[in-house]
């Protein structure tokens, strides 16, 4: 049938990994607790990734995403599946690092984790590595919504809209955080 | 982009991240788990509105000791808004024809306000403690955080007992419903008022929520006081649907909303053995019967039962179908379009070779996917229903104008009809509601009806449905699975295809001398004013070949009535010096023709049977049906029939039972009964 479907609509067809986990979704805030394992099973490894990504740092990474778990356990009824499920888990995965950072816990201690890169992943020359450190540090300093429209921008590689909908700002407003970072950049880069 | 050197920003995608530590997954994911369960088994007793009472109360007391008062501005502040607007909010909804796509608070109508509730003492009067001083008590409860995290209990837990609350506790808007129900039936047959006390079973009632299905409401039928309105007048009714979707909802373990269940459809739903009509020119004769109420000792049904005459094969004449099909994404369900293509090849079957068929296919866009063809081309008809799926979004016409385009180029003496299949999206090219009506009814006087088939369930606009059937002179039924299909499309093909009589409209005149009250049961909806029955213009519902059709009224005898006669009325009523109990006149016009025809028949002592069983088992099944519904409708009326007691007497009626209909019935009360048990 989905070629039936191609033929009489003029809907994109849907990527067959969203269908499934936004079928696993409901199946879960139906009270499925088996789908509830399997979706989180799922999301996991991308909110530890965001997390990293956004704290630099692979103890704080494990906690926050362990929150985040948890926080969406909690509050999967209150999906409302307005925006994309996995807008909605960036949006949480984000409010926590947020509470997490301004509660102070282990600020300041970014400078491990690159000390934990280079022993799993091949060496990058040092030059790069120096680079690599300096930009992402310099991006963790920057303003929250500047630094958030960057990481899901870039690291994330989402798109604008994409960023809009998890920032819940509109797809303009992204682009000129994504200018104003670079702005604010330009000096240390 | 004045940088010339690469985007530095490129390079944070790339940055390679360690992996997560699988303990520390692993912790994660248990953690979540934890708390999911946690939320669902809250979830759970959100909803609990019989043992939950207590252990909500319980909180109260561990809030006291926590918090002080003046963290309970806000929940009092939303314990006194709910006790002002819910009655309020009852009263606008109640009393405005709006309806409601989301289901009413069922529970709170049928709340036994007076009737206190049975379960055990204690329970009762924890449940009168906030009741007498402190209703802010039970409302602050409802929205207390038993948990660190309050903006998640604000969104799940808080608004499910926020509504519960006010039910256990508030008084108020009790009498206020009482009232408007007993104005809404002004009165009831005798006996039938005492037992209006709804069973416990009612707290644990699964409300008809899931479904997405929208219905025209409509009050039940009320009792009529025969000296003051001894003329009732309604248009018959061959629709079925409403029987069929109450059918699904049951077996999937719902209870249909009361106004999805219309009690003539349930009826006529079903065949009944009434004598065939002898000719063309005389398409029915009524079969008159007055037996006993089984839910009412002191009233009497009269049953009227009409059925079609069936012309011989060959005084057919050939049929112009066109089906209008609807091709959205949504139709794509095994229920639905896969399901309309297996039903149709039997449909097929039935047709000759005189007969045409087209299809076009509406989704966005609408296009022809069959041009008129013969019936006998069955392979071509068949194909070209298969590629439906790939090509019927061709750009053209809307899609009703383009059926009726079709059935206009091969229009024929006979039938002509366009069949609309959908699961409610009636998008069809007309927007507007009344146009599309206006639209359909136009088209009926130049010679085209229209029937509906409804597939699927959660968005099926039950209302549109029916009205764009009444108006097109056909009939709406829905499809829910293959043996439905079979029995719309292939055993009750004539009547769907070959229309015998039009405008059949019924006028029953009671004797005050001998009836003093009567109720219609059902046909709310086909409602006629008593001067529309020799208006000829006034549009009816139409009755096919081989159709039957039973109306019932329940009847009070003089001396036995619920309602008080009047002080200064005419006591000397006329009688007329007449034995009849009632006079029944029925009105129809011969396909095709404009003038209308009458019967006449008096309703006499002979037809008086003085035990249901005598009355054969037709008679017992429809009044099984019709008790089935009135139940179901949690309707005043009729509600102290046992489940059992229905049972027993469809098991009495159901007769040979060639279709094994009458079986399902049997077996779909006790589904019914599961779902709303019997007070103990």
């Amino acid at each position: 049938m989905q070629a039936y479907r191609v033929g009489l609509t003029a809907a994109s067809i849907p990527d067959p990994l969203v269908a499934f986990s936004e079928a696993l979704v409901r199946r879960a805030q139906n009270g499925d607790a088996e789908a509830f394992a399997e979706l989180i099973e799922d999301q996991y490894d991308r909110i530890y990734r965001t997390a990293w990504r956004w704290c630099g740092n692979a103890h704080d990474a494990e906690d926050i995403a362990q929150d985040v778990c948890v926080r969406i356990g909690q509050s999967l009824a209150s999906f409302d599946g307005r925006s994309a499920f996995s807008s909605w888990v960036y949006r949480v995965t984000l409010n926590m690092v947020r509470d997490w950072q301004r509660a102070g816990r282990r600020r300041g201690a970014y400078v491990d984790a690159y000390a934990e890169i280079a022993p799993t992943e091949e060496a990058p020359s040092q030059e790069d590595a120096a680079t690599s450190s300096q930009l992402w540090g310099a991006v963790r300093k920057l303003p929250e919504k500047q630094r958030d429209a960057v990481l899901l921008v870039y690291a994330e590689d989402l798109s604008h809209a994409q960023a809009a909908e998890v920032m819940g700002i509109k797809e303009a407003t992204v682009s000129f955080h994504v200018h104003e970072a670079r702005k604010t950049l330009r000096g240390l880069l | 982009m004045t940088d010339h050197r690469p985007d530095p920003f490129e390079n944070l995608g790339n940055t390679p991240l360690p992996p997560p530590r699988s303990e520390a997954r692993a912790a994660a994911l248990a953690a979540a788990r934890a708390a999911f369960a946690e939320a669902e088994a809250k979830k759970t007793d959100a909803v609990t509105q019989g043992s939950g009472r207590r252990r909500r109360l319980m909180s109260i007391t561990s809030i006291f000791k926590g918090f002080s008062i003046m963290d309970m501005r806000i929940p009092v502040g939303t314990a006194a808004v709910a006790l002002l607007l819910l009655p309020l909010g009852y009263q606008l909804y109640s009393t405005t024809a709006m309806t409601s796509v989301t289901e009413a608070p069922r529970p709170q109508i049928q709340q036994p306000v007076t009737a206190p509730v049975p379960p055990a003492p204690a329970e009762e009067s924890m449940a009168a403690v906030p009741q007498q001083g402190t209703p802010d008590m039970a409302a602050a409860d409802s929205a207390a955080p038993a948990a660190p995290e309050p903006m998640l209990f604000e969104t799940e837990a808080a608004p499910a007992k926020r509504v519960a609350t006010p039910i256990t506790v508030m008084p108020a808007p009790a009498p206020a419903i009482a009232a408007q129900q007993s104005d809404a039936y002004s009165a009831v047959p005798a006996g039938g008022m005492a037992n209006r006390s709804i069973a416990p079973g009612e707290f644990g009632r699964m409300a008809p929520q899931p479904s997405g299905d929208e219905f025209t409401k409509f009050d039940e039928q009320r009792l009529k006081v025969a000296a003051e309105e001894p003329v009732s007048t309604f248009s018959i009714d061959v629709d079925t649907a409403s029987y069929s979707y109450a059918r699904r909802m049951l077996e999937d373990g719902y209870v249909p909303e009361p106004d999805a269940v219309r009690i003539e459809e349930l009826i006529n739903y079903f065949p009944y053995d009434y004598p065939a009509a002898p000719s063309a020119e005389v398409p029915f004769q009524p079969t008159l019967k007055v037996f006993p109420t089984p839910w009412n000792a002191k009233t009497q049904i009269l049953s009227i039962g009409i059925r079609g005459y069936e012309p011989p094969a060959e005084a057919i004449a050939p049929s112009n179908l066109v089906f209008l099909i609807d091709t959205s994404g949504s139709m794509d369900e095994p229920d639905k379009l896969p399901l309309l293509k297996r039903s149709f090849a039997l449909l097929l079957d039935q047709l000759s070779d005189k007969d045409t068929v087209s299809i076009v296919a509406y989704a966005g866009s609408a296009g022809v996917v069959l041009e008129p063809t013969r019936a006998g081309e069955k392979a071509k008809i068949l194909s070209a229903l298969d590629d439906l799926s790939a090509g019927g979004s061709t750009a053209g016409a809307d899609g009703i104008e383009l059926a009726y385009r079709l059935a206009e180029e091969g229009k024929t003496n006979g039938t002509n009809r366009v069949i609309l299949a959908t699961d409610g999206d009636f998008n069809v090219g007309i927007d507007n509601p009344d146009a599309l009506k206006q639209f359909i009814a136009k088209k009926r006087q130049s010679g085209i009806s229209l029937s509906v088939l409804g597939f699927g369930r959660g968005n099926l606009d039950d209302a549109t449905m029916q009205a764009l059937a009444q108006n097109g002179n056909g009939n709406a039924s829905y499809i829910s699975n293959f043996a439905e299909a079979k029995k719309v499309l292939v055993e009750e093909v004539g009547g769907t295809l070959h229309t015998i009589a039009q405008d059949v409209k019924i006028q029953v005149e009671f004797n005050p001398a001998l009836v003093s009250e009567y109720r219609l049961i059902g046909y709310e909806t086909r409602h006629l004013e008593r001067e529309d029955f020799n208006n000829d213009a006034v549009d009816a519902g139409d009755i096919g070949a081989g159709h039957t059709v039973t109306a019932l009224y329940e009847i009070t005898p003089v001396g036995a009535g619920q309602v008080d006669p009047l002080r200064y009325g005419n006591t000397a009523t006329a009688t007329g010096g007449s034995e009849e109990i009632a006079f029944l006149k029925m009105r129809y016009k011969l396909p095709g023709e404009s003038v209308s025809q009458l019967i006449e028949q008096p309703v006499t002592p002979e037809v008086v049977y003085d035990n249901i069983t005598l009355a054969g088992p037709d008679a017992q099944f429809a009044a099984a049906v019709a008790a089935f519904g009135q139940k179901l409708k949690g309707s005043v009326y009729g509600a102290d029939m046992t489940w059992a007691e229905i049972t027993a007497l469809a098991k009495a009626g159901r007769g040979e039972d060639e279709g094994g209909y009458r079986a399902e019935f049997i077996r779909l009360i006790g589904d019914a009964a599961l779902l709303e048990p019997d007070a103990k």
